[in-house]
């Protein structure tokens, strides 16, 4: 009688806790999740969590709450992620190539296989930017004078080790043309470079070319098909050079946080990229929707890292 | 009666320290890449120069001694460094407002040179909450800061 | 006037309301330390997503012009700038109310600020496209030469000893290189401490280096913190308005400054400050008084930061380039409003901008007023408050503001770290201004010189490149008259003592 009572005890009380960790899953979220950027505001990934917002109030009813952790390029926030509260109500933006070309540098606080991203979620397209009234009226106008005269066009991009920086790279390899890259810190001051005709051209992003149509082109963008923001722009790919990349942006969760949470997270944030008013609204504004839902990150995540591996060398970080 | 001059001895020490800065900042340059090294060695050699300049400049002549007050607490001092430091570390350990709540406590002791009434101790924690739990509610609510949660509040 | 049409809808009662409330609350948030303008800014984006796209860029601004004014309360009180842009207030303000004029100083700061604040205004009314043309021609090697200018500002901060102030501006450079250079992404002097990797924090740095020192001499004696003279003789207000009358010039001159060093994105408040007061050290008749107390000194800082509201928007609605961090932010919650920058927002969506540039004014005007009374209870709290009190809660607001900026701990640890190194070094001559002069700046000289090494290298023009633009060689040529120019002054002076001697 002892036994079997036990027995029933033990049955309804893992039917209770598998309940509750369903029914916790079931019940998220059900108070504000906070959403950390790893950047000051203002920025790209500032810009994309605030488009967000709003539809995940819809969505969820809940709100969703951002704050800045800035510091190392992102570093500083990722090496605090899995310190953090791993009940699914505090989030963190990821970039690529960030979270991996940055710890091949040295100790930067965190591993990439640290980061457990469950959903990447846009790209901001590499594309190269010119002045309105460049004398470069096609790509291949830009790859002649460069061939001409190695090393005397001069490039703006944000940053080093980053986007701009890989993409530079990889496109010189791609177009054997050499050239150089001066790095400036953020988007912001790499533009004002070119716009002020500091720099021949700016390694930048579809971003750059909607912000500031009145004033830059765009010569080409990394991406598959054509941006439907820029439908007279080319892609690398049509005229002959395989780069499609980017800076990619996604969430990750600290490594504590539950499976069914996660994906929950993950549908959550799937919902919102298949939402028409979010995919217009971060178009027209440069962005490009990419959906990589959790079950797709590991695949995706492998692919960027043997397409970065060849860059990072040439970098000299491997 | 006019302040001696003599040389000084600690700023000539302390010139002498940052020569050493300088020398250790060179060498943790090394490992930097061409771009990334040439402002702070620079910069270190610069600091070293200057260090040397000051010293001979303080060898070659004495400096006036400012006239110290006497009644300056050494104690006080040091432990409110010791104090906020403390506060700082336990932050993450105790929460935010515990610790700060302690912080305030004992700097106010630390800052209070008057004697101790009953009246005036209450007014001092009174004080103490409001300004710590009003900024609280600030950071918290209104900023919405994430502010160190820790083992208690 | 461009844009008058649009000038009503900014006097409406909820716009009037929103830029009254903007400041006075901006102005709360200045006056404490480590709370930053970004902050309350980036805090409220939301907010506005339910207002009027006008509406909620007149609460912002208003909130920013608030905010760089307040950073002045505890700069002359306190010696800490509540902002980066207070730094050169420190300077005359805190010796000013330690001999009991601190009441003057608030007074000075609040109209000053506002003369700084029209003036940015209307400069980005009036000039906005020009000025906006003007900030483009300035690229690496101007912000370089620029950067070498402020430095130059050592030999007037240094209070006797060059080479001691030589020295901290060195330590401050070497201090800014700590984290990820932005050329050449190497990871600098982090000793594989994630703590370090984001690097020394401006705002840290100054909590650290002038606040601390102050508390710790604050401890050692129980004499009042500020020598308190008699009788509050109220606001002081008309002795002030006598002052601000006689140093119009300097005024004037000094938001004009603020206003084209706030144009330059990148280059905020703090360096606009430094540069009207070596300007206004340089072209006063009282030079020697600049640094133990002078008006003039508070009324040249609190101009120029503040005309970098309105200088600081220019390149931010004409180009889509923020010209300092709060103007990002800004310029994200536009985005979100869905409003383009460039010459079509001044166009099409005209009836937005000029609401808002005349709410801005608005704002300016309000902050006189609410300034003042502001300013009035907070100078008597100061005052009247008992150590036992005041120590704690400035240590308090040092904890909770050095670990805001980041929302990290290790912040309010370097901060108290780098406190204890200001007040020894203090103590034995290194003053804490060159350290921060270094660290403020060393990013800014450090970037445009590697670029423009760059750029100049890729065109076989090095040497061209830094010495042969317009610009930068006029800014060169401000820089040898500042270094330079004590020293004439004295020699003139001294010969001029001769010759009277003689006769």
């Amino acid at each position: 009688m002892r036994n079997s009572t036990l027995k029933w005890l033990v049955v309804v009380a893992s039917i209770g806790l598998a309940g509750s960790t369903g029914a916790l899953a079931a019940g998220y979220p059900d108070k504000p999740v906070q959403y950390i950027i790893p950047f000051g505001p203002g920025g790209e990934s500032d810009i994309t969590a605030r488009f967000q917002q709003p539809f995940f109030k819809k969505l969820t009813g809940q709100e969703l709450v951002i704050q800045y952790k800035p510091g190392g390029g992102g570093a500083v926030g990722w090496s605090q992620l899995n310190g953090m509260s791993g009940d699914g109500y505090t989030i963190m933006g990821v970039n690529l190539p960030h979270i991996i070309l940055k710890p091949m540098q040295k100790d930067v606080g965190f591993k990439t296989s640290n980061i457990n991203t469950v959903y990447f979620f846009h790209y901001t397209p590499d594309a190269l930017v010119v002045r309105k009234d460049s004398p470069f009226k096609t790509l291949q106008d830009y790859i002649d004078a460069a061939k001409k005269a190695p090393g005397t066009i001069t490039l703006s991009g944000s940053g080093t080790f980053t986007a701009n920086d890989t993409a530079k790279t990889r496109f010189d390899a791609m177009a054997g043309i050499k050239t150089t890259y001066i790095p400036f810190k953020g988007t912001g001051a790499a533009v004002a470079a070119l716009i002020g005709n500091q720099v021949t051209a700016e390694w930048g992003y579809t971003t750059v070319g909607a912000k500031h149509a009145d004033r830059v082109r765009l010569l080409a963008v990394a991406m598959e098909h054509r941006h439907p923001h820029f439908p007279n722009v080319p892609t690398f790919k049509e005229l002959g050079f395989n780069l499609v990349s980017g800076a990619y942006r996604g969430i990750a969760v600290p490594s504590s946080t539950p499976e069914a949470t996660r994906e929950k997270l993950s549908k959550i944030i799937d919902d919102i990229n298949h939402d028409p008013a979010f995919i217009k609204e971060m178009e027209d504004n440069g962005f490009a929707v990419i959906n990589v839902p959790y079950s797709k990150v590991p695949a995706f995540m492998a692919e960027k890292k043997r397409e970065y591996s060849a860059a990072a060398r040439a970098m000299g970080l491997k | 009666m006019p302040n001696k001059r003599h040389h000084d001895i600690a700023g000539i020490g302390f010139a002498i320290g940052f020569v050493a800065l300088g020398v250790a900042a060179l060498y943790g340059s090394r490992e930097m890449s061409p771009l990334g090294s040439v402002f702070p060695r620079t910069v270190a050699g610069a600091l070293i120069v200057f260090a040397f300049a000051y010293i001979v400049e303080a060898l070659l002549r004495g400096v006036e001694q400012p006239a110290r007050s006497q009644s300056e607490s050494t104690l006080r001092r040091a432990l409110l460094v010791g104090c906020m430091l403390g506060w700082a570390l336990l932050l993450t350990v105790l929460g935010f407002v515990v610790s700060s709540v302690i912080g305030f406590a004992l700097l106010s002791a630390v800052a209070s040179y008057q004697r101790w009434t009953w009246k005036r101790t209450l007014l001092y924690l009174f004080a103490n909450a409001v300004v710590v739990l009003g900024f609280f509610a600030l950071f918290h609510y209104a900023l919405l800061v994430p502010l160190p949660k820790g083992l208690l509040f | 006037m461009p844009g008058l049409e649009f000038a009503v809808h900014a006097f409406t009662p909820f716009n009037l309301m929103l830029a009254l409330i903007g400041v006075a609350s901006g102005t709360a948030v200045g006056a404490l330390p480590g709370l930053s303008a970004t902050m309350a800014i980036a805090v409220l984006v939301p907010l506005t997503f339910t207002m009027e796209p006008a509406s909620a860029l007149i609460m912002l601004g208003a909130i920013y012009t608030g905010a760089i004014y307040g950073g002045a309360y505890a700069a002359i009180l306190v010696n800490t700038p509540g902002t980066p842009s207070a730094i050169a207030t420190t300077f005359d303000g805190f010796p000013m109310a330690k001999r009991g004029d601190g009441d003057l100083a608030v007074t000075l700061a609040c109209l000053a600020s506002v003369v700084g604040g029209l003036v940015g205004a209307l400069c980005l009314l009036f000039f906005a496209p020009p000025l906006a043309e003007v900030a483009l021609k300035f690229g690496p090697v101007e912000y370089f030469w620029l950067a070498v200018f402020g430095l130059t500002l050592i030999s007037a901060l240094s209070e006797g000893d060059l080479f001691k102030g030589l020295v901290g501006a060195c330590l401050g450079l070497l201090l800014s290189t700590v984290g990820v250079a932005v050329v050449g992404g190497d990871i600098r002097y982090t000793y594989g401490s994630q703590v370090l990797l984001g690097g020394i924090e401006v705002v840290s740095g100054l909590i650290g280096l002038y606040c601390i020192p102050v508390l710790i001499d604050m401890v050692a004696t129980p004499d009042p913190h500020l020598q308190f003279s008699g009788a509050t003789r109220g606001l002081r207000l008309l002795e002030a308005l006598r002052l601000s009358w006689r140093g119009k010039f300097n005024l004037i001159r000094s938001s004009i400054i603020g206003t084209l060093v706030g144009i330059l994105p990148g280059a905020g408040g703090s360096i606009a400050g430094l540069v009207a007061y070596s300007e206004a050290r340089r072209a006063s008749p009282r030079t020697e008084y600049f640094g133990s107390g002078e008006p003039e000194g508070v009324q040249a800082t609190e101009s120029a930061n503040n005309a970098t509201v309105g200088g600081g928007l220019i390149p931010t609605l004409v180009l889509g380039i923020p010209g300092t961090p709060p103007d990002a932010v800004m310029l994200g919650a536009l985005l979100i409003q869905g409003l383009r920058t460039g010459p079509t927002l001044f166009t099409a969506k005209g009836a937005i901008v000029y609401t808002f540039i005349y709410g801005l004014l608005i704002a300016t005007l309000l902050m006189l007023p609410v300034g003042l009374l502001i300013g009035r209870y907070a100078y008597k709290s100061i005052i009247s408050v008992p150590k036992a009190v005041l120590v704690p809660s400035v240590a308090f607001l040092t904890v909770i503001g050095s670990y805001a900026i980041r929302n990290n701990v290790s912040d309010v640890v370097i901060m108290l770290a780098l406190g204890v190194m200001g007040w020894v070094l203090s103590r034995f001559g290194f003053k804490p201004s060159p350290i921060v002069l270094g660290l403020i700046l060393g990013p800014i000289a450090e970037q445009g010189f590697v670029q423009g090494y760059l750029i100049g290298k890729a065109g076989n023009n090095v040497l061209g490149m830094f010495f042969g633009r317009p610009i930068a060689l006029a800014i060169i040529a401000l820089s040898i008259i500042s270094v330079f120019s004590p020293l004439l002054a004295r020699r003139l002076k001294a010969r001029r003592a001769h010759t009277t001697d003689a006769e």
